[in-house]
């Protein structure tokens, strides 16, 4: 008994042996930066003075508030996490229904799907910017075609934003297919054999057995959605929106 | 209640495998009926067409009256029990129970009637709030044929219900679907590949091989007299032991039989069938119970020398797996007393029931008639 103790106590140690240097550098990049921002947040920082020699409480919160220009980014951007979520979950999860009752080329459709997936952020950004080019651009050209108006896409005030929900969408839409699909794919075949003989229908099916069970793979996948597209320290969102709306610099995409 | 009637019933893969070959059967109202074969052979797709889950190649199944190869399994009024249960595995016991009526529609206090009244009967009533992840395997069990009796069906399929369970709950579920068939006399249709079960539960057993029927009749029926050395190899245990040797005219309508050191002759009125067999080679099948120790226990006993090999003792009885000797030696199992012990190599004198002998033609497998 005594010895299985210590074997026990022994795995433990070297667990936290093997996980240390990860537990540290988590701390390092994560953690440590988190409360350093928190920290420099309740005080009078600059780069020019940078001490911690004033603390101002929750000052900078509120003047960002009062500034109208931040509630209207912030307000800008609730709006574009919520609207691309929405129409991202809407298309990925439209998409992997009809992927899952397919059966021949899948993995073809798989690969086209992450196309978008795999590229670039500021390469979409410049792809984008040049399809959508207000004179130059496919985009206008195909309109043309059918003899609609040119669009400026990414000068107009009221488009951009839209044109910016849509370019998201187009790519991170894929991302929201796989992660339901592989849920979709992993669900039991036999509650649906079961459903048809106890006399649902294929709405009714989906009703009562595909949506409750695909719950969890739903909101985990919202969860991560959300974080992505609402993350406002990212790297990459910033340069391509920047790409899509270089030279514009109209408050409206900011 | 209904009859489900199967008239040359195919399925073939879009792939061009054939999993079932013109299968016609008939079974009657009321009736429990029992798909017995190895596995791969047809018995499910059988099932699964008649359920409505496949569709059918060609051929007609008619429920009652009425074709249904092309009525939606919602429509066919049928229920079915899965192999794994097939529960929802996100609703309760009761939601479970009550989803297939529901969904038909049926009026609340009648549902959380027939739901009461099922649950009561297959004691699974203080389970009602447990979701099937909380549910033993036997408990999971009664409840997927719960689903299955609230919805008064006119037949009920069950797909290898049993093969899940442990030996003992498995003995006790046999005998409670055997009951439960009595006091509904609703038509079923259960598939297995346990030939216990097919003995045991069965009004009347439809024995499969290669997506065709090889042999229908009831248990005893078919035990008694298999049609080919396949249903006399499959069905019980241990099997009928199949021996390879021929027959020899032995005048006056007598056949002798010869296999290895085994020989002795049928009489003329035991052997009108195999007479016109004599000089060809064929299977003599033995069934391991009609063996006995002295000869005087049945009406045409033949003494049968063999050379133990083993014993397996049972506890009720003993099994003697014994060497028959000669140049075809072959080994068989021999039903003993429970006393019975043989050393290896010990020489033992049987004898055997000469009237239970069946005689197989070694070519086509068939068995001989006996007259």
């Amino acid at each position: 008994m005594n010895q299985l103790v210590t074997i026990e106590s022994a795995d433990r140690r070297f667990g936290w042996f093997m996980s240390a240097p990860t537990l540290a550098l988590l701390l390092a990049v994560i953690l440590f930066p988190v409360f350093w921002a928190l920290f420099t947040s309740v005080h009078d920082y600059t780069l020019i003075a940078p001490d911690f020699d004033t603390f101002t409480g929750l000052q900078n919160y509120f003047s960002a508030l009062r500034n109208s220009e931040f509630r209207h980014s912030l307000g800008l951007t609730a709006f574009f996490v919520f609207v691309v979520v929405l129409i991202e979950f809407v298309i990925g999860f439209g998409v992997a229904l009809m992927l899952n009752s397919v059966n021949r080329f899948k993995p073809i459709y798989y690969g086209i799907l992450l196309c978008p997936l795999l590229m670039n952020p500021v390469i979409v950004g410049l792809i984008w910017r040049m399809f959508l080019h207000p004179s130059l651009g496919i985009v206008n050209y195909l309109l043309s075609v059918v003899s609609i108006e040119p669009v400026n896409w990414l000068g107009s005030t009221n488009v951009a934003i839209w044109t910016i929900v849509m370019v998201d969408i187009w790519h991170q839409v894929s991302f929201m297919i796989v992660l339901l699909l592989a849920g979709l794919s992993a669900l039991p075949k036999e509650p649906y054999e079961a459903a048809r003989v106890d006399g649902a229908s294929t709405f009714k099916a989906f009703r009562h057995i595909t949506l409750p069970l695909m719950w969890p793979v739903i909101i985990v996948t919202l969860l991560i959605r959300l974080i992505f597209a609402g993350r406002p320290g990212d790297l990459d969102r910033p340069c391509q929106l920047f790409h899509l709306s270089e030279g514009v610099r109209q408050p409206s995409c900011r | 209640m209904a009859s489900i009637t199967l008239k040359n019933i195919n399925k073939t893969y879009p792939n061009g495998v054939s999993a079932v070959h013109d299968v016609s059967l008939d079974i009657r109202d009321g009736e429990f009926m029992i798909l017995l074969g190895p596995s791969g052979c047809g018995k499910s797709t059988t099932l699964r067409m008649i359920a409505g889950l496949e569709s059918i190649t060609s051929g007609d199944l008619l429920i009652g009256t009425n074709r249904v190869n092309d009525v939606d399994p919602a429509q066919r009024d049928i229920a079915i029990v899965f192999q794994n249960y097939a529960l929802y595995p996100h609703m309760t016991v009761l939601d479970n129970l009550s989803f297939g009526l529901k969904l038909r529609g049926v009026d609340p206090t009648e549902i959380s009637r027939r739901v009461q009244r099922t649950a009561e009967m297959l004691g699974i009533h203080p389970l009602f709030d447990r979701k099937p992840s909380q549910l033993s395997g036997g408990q999971r069990q009664r409840v997927a044929l719960g689903r299955a009796l609230v919805r008064e069906p006119q037949a009920f399929l069950l797909d290898e219900p049993l093969s899940n369970l442990d030996a003992t709950l498995r003995a006790a579920m046999r005998t409670e679907l055997i009951k439960l068939h009595r006091s509904l006399g609703t038509t079923i249709v259960h598939v297995t590949h346990d030939q216990v079960e097919a003995m045991t539960m069965g009004e009347r057993i439809c024995i499969m091989k290669d997506g065709e029927i090889v042999q229908v009749g009831e248990p005893m029926d078919v035990y008694r007299n298999p049609v080919n050395t396949f249903v006399a190899g499959f069905l019980a245990s241990p099997p009928m032991n199949l021996l390879a040797g021929h027959l020899e005219d032995a005048g006056d309508g007598a056949v002798k039989v010869l296999s290895g050191n085994i020989a002795f002759t049928i009489p003329s009125h035991l052997a009108k069938g195999f007479s016109s067999h004599a000089g060809k080679p064929v299977t003599i099948g033995l069934r391991s119970e009609d063996f006995y120790l002295s000869n005087g226990a049945a009406k045409h006993t033949v003494p049968v020398n063999v050379e133990a090999v083993t014993t397996e003792v049972l506890g009720s009885e003993v099994i003697l797996v014994a060497s028959t000797g000669g140049n075809a030696a072959a080994e068989i199992q021999v039903r003993m007393p429970r006393d019975f012990r043989a050393s290896p190599g010990e020489k033992v004198a049987l004898h055997f029931d000469l009237s239970q002998i069946q005689v197989f033609s070694t070519t086509t497998t068939r068995a001989l008639p006996r007259i």
